[in-house]
């Protein structure tokens, strides 16, 4: 310690600097054991993610077929941005801070732009859980009229779900979108104009889309599902209402929620009107014939199971929201 | 122009820079409200507690272990609903404390009416024997600012040995520790 | 000048020192609320249960029911508030009632039927929410008052704080509207079951909107009675742990064409009733 100090008062740096170099060590060890404090977990560093460009100036990361693990961040949607001539629209942040960090890792290698939007496509929680990993970039978070509402009356019930999965802090507060979509709108990104619609109750009741007219690229999200099963959380029929609507549309590529990155449109919806309307056509079977619920569950849809990833864990479910809504019929 | 003295000594230049590192984390930490936190209860929570104490779970065990503590616990209980028929059993499953905690579940929301003020006075006079020295421990779960709002409402009415316990029940859970069930808790009429 | 620089150097450090020390994290249980109850063991259940059939039927017997009744519903419940249950009575007995307990859910006695004179108690189909995993258990009461228990473990959780749904809103906008349809063929003399389908939300008071706070309000069925040409079929006592858009599968002995009359009464004291021709048409 008298070493030390005379060192200091002296303005050696040689003689103090085999001390210092002792000390420096040690304060760097304290320093960075005391960061988990803070909520930095110690873990390898986080990447950008790669990204298709499936069109000029349209970045799709693709989500993994899993459901949410400990292991992939609950990284399991299609997320993307598009890049304007001034500006950047997210599509959908992911499904933890994580996950959207790394999206924004990716728009960073890829523009400098400011990241002016980030769309919330709808409610659920591996699409719009990572958008606080935006913002320090204050952007205008855009959704369906109906999410604020549907995000207010789910958020935290995902959040604690998610958190038990993750880990404490990998999801964040709550992140209302301020730009509400009634039934259409358009948002500028510099010489490229996203036109975005909000439809009626469909996959769940806060489903919006947007159509990049520049590309003819559909951003479908999960009003599209290819090769992973589709999950029904709002209306079937609907569902079926809005994807003729989308058909029509001057679109020659989607990007779904859950696949890959891109598919012809509108033949890539093929898969999924064909088990929306074995849904549908079973379902009213099963009621007609007098099927209980619980019988219709294990009965409805097997003719499907080997075309879709996931269909054990959802196929079930899809038919109990089904049967509840043809049951009225 | 030479350099300053903190440029040159390696060590000060990393223990300041640590120093302001640690100074940047905390301010991007919530900052205390001026008055009862009013906004979602569910959520990144302050770090400090002005007139209080912020307490961690090894500190608190050794705080209950020395004895004299008055431990209350402010988290939700379940809602029965109203017009449930009148012989209804409402049984909700016994809420696990911190041994020896007392539950008063309304006691931490941003505002209270005057009736769940009183109770709340009535039990803190009640375990403290009226003593605004009494140790006094405020808990609910971890990010939940019930605990926070309960603490500070202690702090105005005179205490002045409030320990806020931030981790709450998970914190404690997580340390092993062991809990006790409480069936009811303590309400307003 | 080397005394300041010492002291920031000291203070610094006790500062670290002190912010690791404290800080340090313990892992996350932020779903602990879900979690912690989901750790009884058998012991904690069979105490659950004790207090319930004390709460419920005080100091009588509740003999084992083999023979009498069954009760079936998914042990893995894809959909926590909309749990099938299914309850078979087709022993000998005369059978005057039956209990559904939900062991761990807050309002646990989910429903209580009595049995009228047009009944056919021997099977029983409802949809309940299921909050945490738990025992059911369902009790028979013979015409002679004696209690008979049989059960179903079910894994699921959720059921009564999942947020309020597409379906709920809907069911709100058409609430009391109501189907019945016969499951077989009516023949006169002969026992037949039918499935009684109601529009209500039932909303159990425990559904909130996180940011807002305010918790839906509750909003559920209180009492079903169905009667078949002026003579009971069944009455139901019912709460909370009821699904939106109750669907009930119940059996009644026409003796002849007539009419199914349904009163539904809810916790607002709303009132619908409606009547069917059996056969319909």
């Amino acid at each position: 310690m008298r070493a030390q100090h005379r060192a200091l008062a002296h303005g050696s740096e040689v003689s103090a600097g085999a001390q210092l170099s002792r000390r420096h060590a040690l304060l760097g060890g304290l320093a960075a054991c005391s960061l988990p404090a803070f909520g930095v977990r110690a873990q390898t560093p986080l990447r950008a993610w790669a990204t298709d460009e499936v069109a000029p100036g349209i970045h799709i990361r693709r989500g993994v077929d899993e459901d949410i693990s400990a292991t992939n961040d609950d990284a399991i949607a299609n997320i993307g941005f598009i890049i304007g001539r001034e500006a950047v629209a997210v599509t959908d942040s992911g499904g933890s801070l994580n996950d959207g960090r790394r999206l924004r890792m990716s728009i960073r290698q890829a523009t400098a732009l400011p990241i002016r939007y980030v769309l919330m496509s709808h409610v659920h929680p591996d699409h719009v859980f990572g958008a606080g990993a935006f913002s320090a970039d204050h952007p205008v978070y855009v959704g369906h009229a109906g999410l604020p509402r549907a995000l207010s009356l789910r958020w935290e019930y995902y959040r604690a779900r998610t958190e038990a999965l993750l880990g404490k802090d990998t999801v964040g507060a709550p992140v209302t979108p301020t730009l509400l979509v009634h039934e259409r709108a358009q948002i500028d990104l510099g010489g490229r104009v996203l036109e975005l619609t909000a439809h009626g109750i469909a996959h769940t009741d806060s489903d919006l889309s947007a159509l990049d007219r520049q590309t003819g690229t559909l951003i479908a999200s999960d009003l599209l599902f290819v090769r992973r099963v589709p999950s029904l959380d709002g209306s079937l029929k609907g569902w079926l209402k809005e994807l003729a609507l989308l058909k029509g549309v001057a679109a020659k590529r989607a990007v779904p929620g859950h696949g890959p990155t891109s598919v012809d449109w509108p033949l890539g919806c093929r898969d999924l009107e064909r088990y929306l309307g074995v849904l549908l056509r079973e379902t009213r079977a099963a009621i007609k014939q007098g099927h209980d619920i619980e019988a219709a569950v294990k009965t409805v849809g097997q003719s499907e199971r080997a075309r879709w990833a996931l269909f054990d864990d959802y196929n079930g479910h899809n038919v109990i929201q089904a049967f509840k809504e043809l049951e009225w019929e | 122009m030479a350099r300053s003295a903190i440029a040159r000594r390696p060590l000060a230049r990393l223990v300041l820079g640590s120093a302001l590192f640690y100074c940047a984390l905390a301010a991007a930490a919530v900052p205390e409200p001026a008055g009862y936190w009013m906004g979602p209860l569910q959520g990144p929570v302050a770090t400090t507690l002005s007139g209080g104490t912020v307490i961690h779970t090894r500190r608190l065990a050794a705080l209950l272990q020395a004895g004299g503590v008055l431990v209350v616990d402010v988290s939700d209980a379940p809602r029965r609903p109203d017009n449930l028929a009148a012989g209804a059993v409402w049984l909700p499953l016994p809420h696990p404390v911190i041994p020896g905690a007392v539950w008063i579940p309304g006691a931490g929301a941003g505002a209270i009416s005057a009736s769940v003020d009183q109770l709340f006075r009535e039990q803190l006079a009640l375990g403290t024997g009226n003593d605004p020295a009494h140790r006094l421990v405020i808990y609910c779960h971890r990010n939940c600012w019930l605990s926070w709002n309960a603490a500070k409402r202690a702090i105005s009415y005179g205490y002045r040995n409030v320990y806020w316990f931030p981790d709450g029940m998970e914190g404690w859970r997580a340390a092993g520790l062991p809990t006790a069930a409480v069936a009811q808790p303590l309400t307003a009429p | 000048m080397g005394v300041t620089r010492r002291l920031i150097a000291i203070l610094a450090f006790v500062a670290l020192c002190a912010v690791v020390h404290s800080r340090a994290t313990y892992a996350d249980d932020s779903a602990a609320q879900m979690k912690a109850h989901a750790a009884q063991d058998e012991a904690e259940r069979a105490a659950r249960w004790q207090d319930l059939q004390h709460a419920v039927f005080g100091a009588r017997t509740v003999q084992d029911g083999s023979g009498v009744i069954t009760i079936e519903a998914p042990e893995h419940a894809l959909d926590a508030a909309l749990v099938p249950v299914t309850l078979s009575m087709k022993g000998a007995q005369a059978i005057k009632g039956v209990y559904l307990v939900i062991d761990n859910n807050p309002s646990p006695v989910a429903s209580h039927f009595t049995f009228g004179p047009r009944a056919d108690p021997r099977t029983l189909k409802l949809r309940v929410r299921v909050n945490m995993y738990t025992y059911m258990h369902a009790i028979a009461e013979t015409a002679d008052g004696r209690l008979f228990v049989a059960r179903q473990f079910i894994k699921t959780s959720g059921g009564c704080s999942a947020p309020v749904g597409a379906d709920t809103a809907q069911a709100l906008k058409d609430v009391g509207l109501m189907k019945l349809h016969l499951l077989g063929a009516f023949s006169a003399g002969q026992p037949i079951q039918a499935q009684l389908m109601i529009r209500h939300p039932n909303f159990n008071g425990m559904q909130m909107d996180q940011i807002t706070r305010n918790f839906t309000p509750a909003r559920f069925i209180r009492t079903i009675d169905a009667t078949y040409d002026g003579a009971a079929v069944f009455h139901l006592d019912s709460d909370i742990s009821l699904s939106t858009d109750p669907v009930i599968t119940f059996g009644f002995v026409p003796d002849k064409k007539g009419t199914m009359k349904l009163v539904v009464r809810d916790s607002e004291n709303a009132l619908f009733n409606h009547s069917f021709d059996v056969p319909a048409g």
